[in-house]
């Protein structure tokens, strides 16, 4: 019962992270294993299970619900009872939370391969996944709230406005993004479920990653570097513009097929305005460190959460660049789109995912990182493998887009991304590496026996306020 | 006075959601009845067809094959633009959102069902530059069922493409049963007969003949193989199997033109065979070059530039003496 | 069929917007919360926060804008290229 569901503060965040680093891992091959396919197809055995079209649902699923979801779930274990200035409210059963997710993406490792798939982009997962997804987030819901409702702190940092409301989004966006009640085709009829599907698919991006991301940078980057928000105001307009805005956008995947005119219209003006939200966050988090830059590379996971802001910032001007229908003419279904998705789960969700664990994981073990060096280097790993992945891509993808507009067949244009491919595989190398060295680094900080710090802070706690 | 609390972020926001969710996918479902109509197009698929639907998804074939056609697009079904009547009655459509391979939203008759055994087997047996995986894996019904639903897609359009490429089999397969000179007589008879009195206009100079080949490798290999003699790795898959160019020597037309001829069988392909057309992705000149490697490298009868001629081309040698070729 | 539901999101959007902003400015949302900034740094030590800078107004007022005149410029430009086509 104790290693089962142990009630030690901090033991279930801990083994999120450790879960989340091992996911990484595995995510990160199957998608090496889909890049090298798409440069030697013949490389690996003709085998139903290798086969690209099953690698690259079990990529995403494995990476946006494994590891994503597991270092942000590690990641507000501590956040929210740190903000509200309480206990969690049962650390039993957020390490009970820790089994049943993993058992989840184990169940996905167990189905994807087979084939058994809804068929649905980011909705591959089958029936009984999505209702046993739909109560771990109810429980991470209750573990939340309920952390919330008990705190001794009057006022609600905007971290636990991202993280309490982006769990209440991720269940709701799944629960019909997955059409739960259409058991067990998972889908509409037609055409409206390609409306629904990218309502959905557009939002496990926008209010199931990004919220939880935010939510940790507001926490993370202002405390390692000693440097409070800028405004609170900025907080509000961010937080409620996000949720206005992102939920609007899912037609932009939808362009150019046959639906309504009206709807195209309204995703691409809310695109557009996305660029509100995103930078009333990062006017928030980026200007106080003016003349105090240095502060953000003291910490490694810092660094990491500070780069993965940075890659928000890019992904989220392309994003609403790419969502413009003459610069779509080019980009739509070409690797374009594929390095877009890479900046933003890898870059701007991963890295932000890394840091919280380098960051975090030190506090509640209340001992030093195992290596530093090591992480320093799994960064740079990292940050030239997610910059490779981001520019092979998008190079091929406009290769592709203006040799389809100006009237070539795919199949002339495959030998011109072959170079693309290696280059990406290249990278791929690089970010399958660093994941071997996070997971060293967080099993060995994890395992590692030694005296533990002096508290920070515990004995001579002083109430900051201005 | 309220500010930010637990109960405005988690009902407040979720009220936002709820009514934003209403505006964008529940108000399209029900004020859009094109999406509810079946198109001219639209038809029911079949149970063998829907087995094989159930393959595409399972083997995750919507990652780098879309189904829908744009206005913009050229390639493989471009002919007709996709509406929302075209997938009515469909679970999961798959619209798909990455174009590695062609769009299949029109693929019903492109392509005869032997071609496809070869290409799923493996690609690179009739698409030697495809980057798509090997299927060789797939069951005798899995086979079936795939390729039944390749070719339902497209509809009533479709329909019209399969029923032709079956007529014209009949034929090519009895031609090519009653022997090489019947064939090859069958095949020229379905060569308008201008196309067969026009010589290849354009002498084959070095690079043209280098083009030539690449051309070959990149499109023809496959089938009729490195030497031309219809020994490609693809022929096991494919009956009638792919031409031996090399009898064209013999069988040819009696003192007539080989460029023209190949020229059209290149641009429009052998409806009924394996042979595809290729007027789409090969212009004008490509298909010269091809048309005189394969007649210089295979048949040995070239008649490059030669009468009836018309106006040479003004960038054309004015002699138009034989060009010695690497090998030769 | 366009153009219609599309002013009508349209013009319901701006003013659920315009009036929430209203509401919030008057029911004074955005005052008084400066601490609320701090709330990450709560159980560090003095030395440790040396020289918090504080917000200042005019800058405050010049990144308020310039967000906002982003934003108002891509939806406008979003409006024009949307009658324009």
């Amino acid at each position: 019962m104790n290693f089962l569901l142990p009630n030690e503060p901090g033991s279930a965040a801990r083994r999120f992270f450790l879960s989340s680093a091992i996911w990484l891992l595995v995510g990160v091959i199957f998608g090496l294993i889909g890049a090298i396919e798409m440069v030697d197809p013949d490389l690996f055995p003709a085998h139903e299970h290798l086969t690209f079209g099953r690698m690259r649902p079990l990529h995403i699923n494995i990476l946006v619900f494994g590891f994503l979801m597991t270092a942000f779930f590690g990641g507000f274990l501590h956040v929210i009872p740190a903000v509200c200035r309480t206990k969690l409210i049962s650390e039993r059963l957020a390490n009970f939370a820790v089994w049943f997710y993993n058992a989840i993406v184990v169940a996905a490792l167990a189905t994807l391969p087979f084939g058994l798939t809804q068929g649905r982009e980011y909705a591959e997962l089958i029936w009984g996944i999505d209702i046993a997804i739909l109560a771990a987030v109810a429980v991470l819901i209750f573990l939340v709230f309920g952390t919330i409702a008990r705190r001794t702190e009057s006022l609600l940092y905007v971290s636990a406005w991202y993280i309490g409301g982006g769990l209440i989004w991720t269940f709701f966006v799944f629960a019909v993004g997955n059409v739960v009640w259409q058991a067990p085709h998972g889908s509409w009829m037609g055409i409206h479920d390609q409306i629904l599907l990218w309502f959905y698919g557009h939002n496990v991006v926008g209010l199931v990653v990004t919220p939880q991301a935010i939510g940790l940078a507001y926490y993370i980057i202002p405390r390692a570097t000693r440097t409070p928000i800028y405004s609170h105001s900025l907080s509000l307009i961010g937080f409620w513009m996000l949720i206005v805005m992102y939920t609007h956008t899912g037609t932009h995947h939808l362009l150019q097929a046959p639906v309504p005119q009206w709807l195209k219209v309204l995703s691409i003006v809310n695109s557009i305005s996305l660029i509100v939200p995103v930078f009333a966050f990062l006017t928030n988090v980026w200007l106080p460190l003016k003349d105090r830059f240095s502060r953000v590379f003291r910490d490694v996971g810092a660094k990491m959460v500070f780069t993965g802001t940075i890659w928000y910032f890019i992904v989220c001007l392309q994003g609403p660049y790419h969502s413009l229908p003459s610069v779509q003419r080019v980009t739509h279904f070409t690797q374009w789109v594929i390095a877009h998705s890479h900046i933003a789960l890898l870059g701007f969700g991963g890295f932000i995912a890394m840091g919280a664990t380098y960051y975090i994981l030190p506090i509640i073990l209340k001992r030093d990182l195992y290596s530093r060096l090591l992480a320093d280097f799994q960064y740079w790993l990292m940050l030239i493998g997610t910059l490779g992945i981001f520019l092979s891509l998008t190079f091929a993808g406009l290769i592709q887009g203006e040799a389809w507009l100006m009237g070539e067949v795919v199949y002339r244009v495959l030998p011109e991304l072959k170079i693309y491919f290696v280059v990406r595989g290249i990278a791929g190398v690089m970010v399958v590496t660093g994941a071997v060295l996070f997971v060293i680094n967080v099993l060995l900080t994890i395992l590692r026996k030694t005296p533990p710090l002096p508290v920070e802070g515990s004995e001579a706690e002083t109430e900051v306020a201005a | 006075m309220i500010h930010m609390n637990a109960r405005i972020v988690g009902i407040g926001t979720a009220a936002i959601l709820v009514l934003i969710f209403f505006a964008v996918v529940v108000t399209p479902r029900y004020t859009n009845p094109m999406a509810d109509q079946p198109s001219m197009n639209h038809r029911a698929r079949t149970a063998i067809e829907e087995s094989g639907r159930d393959l595409y998804i399972s083997l995750g074939c919507q990652y780098c094959h879309s189904q829908y056609i744009r206005r913009i697009d050229w390639d493989t079904g471009a002919e007709r633009i996709a509406q929302a009547g075209d997938y009515v009655g469909e679970y999961a459509p798959q619209l798909g959102s990455s174009r590695n391979g062609p769009d299949l939203s029109q693929q019903g008759g492109e392509h005869t069902d032997d071609w496809h055994a070869a290409h799923f087997y493996n690609p690179r047996y009739t698409r030697p530059e495809s980057f798509m995986p090997p299927f060789s894996y797939l069951t005798g019904t899995e086979l079936a069922g795939i390729t039944a639903y390749l070719q339902s897609l497209g509809g009533h359009m479709a329909d019209q493409r399969v029923a032709r490429q079956w007529q014209w089999r009949g034929q090519a397969t009895a031609a090519y049963e009653a022997g090489a000179d019947a064939n090859i007589e069958w095949l020229h008879r379905n060569v308008p007969e201008g196309w067969l009195r026009v010589p290849n206009p354009y002498p084959i100079t070095e690079a043209s003949f280098l083009r030539g080949e690449v051309i070959y490798q990149r499109h023809c290999l496959g089938c009729h193989g490195p030497v031309g003699d219809g020994q490609g790795p693809a022929v096991r898959f494919i009956y009638p199997p792919p031409l031996n160019f090399t009898t064209l020597n013999r069988h040819g037309i009696e003192g007539g033109a080989t460029g023209g001829m190949l020229y059209y069988q290149i641009m429009n392909g052998i409806t009924g065979t394996a042979m595809p057309y290729f007027k789409r992705e090969l212009e004008s000149e490509k298909i010269w070059d091809v048309s005189n490697y394969v007649a210089k490298q295979f048949i040995g009868i070239v008649d490059a530039n030669t009468e009836p001629r018309g106006i040479d081309a003004a960038f054309e040698p004015v002699d138009s003496a034989p060009v010695q070729v690497r090998g030769n | 069929m366009f153009v219609p539901i599309w002013l009508i999101f349209f013009g319901s959007g701006l003013i659920m917007a315009v009036t929430t902003l209203v509401w919030s400015v008057r029911s004074r949302q955005f005052d008084d919360q400066d601490r609320a900034r701090f709330l990450p740094l709560s159980g560090l030590t003095r030395d440790e926060l040396d020289e918090i800078p504080s917000t200042r107004r005019g800058a405050d007022f010049v990144a308020y804008m310039l967000i906002f005149g982003a934003g108002l410029a891509a939806f406008l430009l979003c409006l024009v290229i949307v009658l324009t086509h």
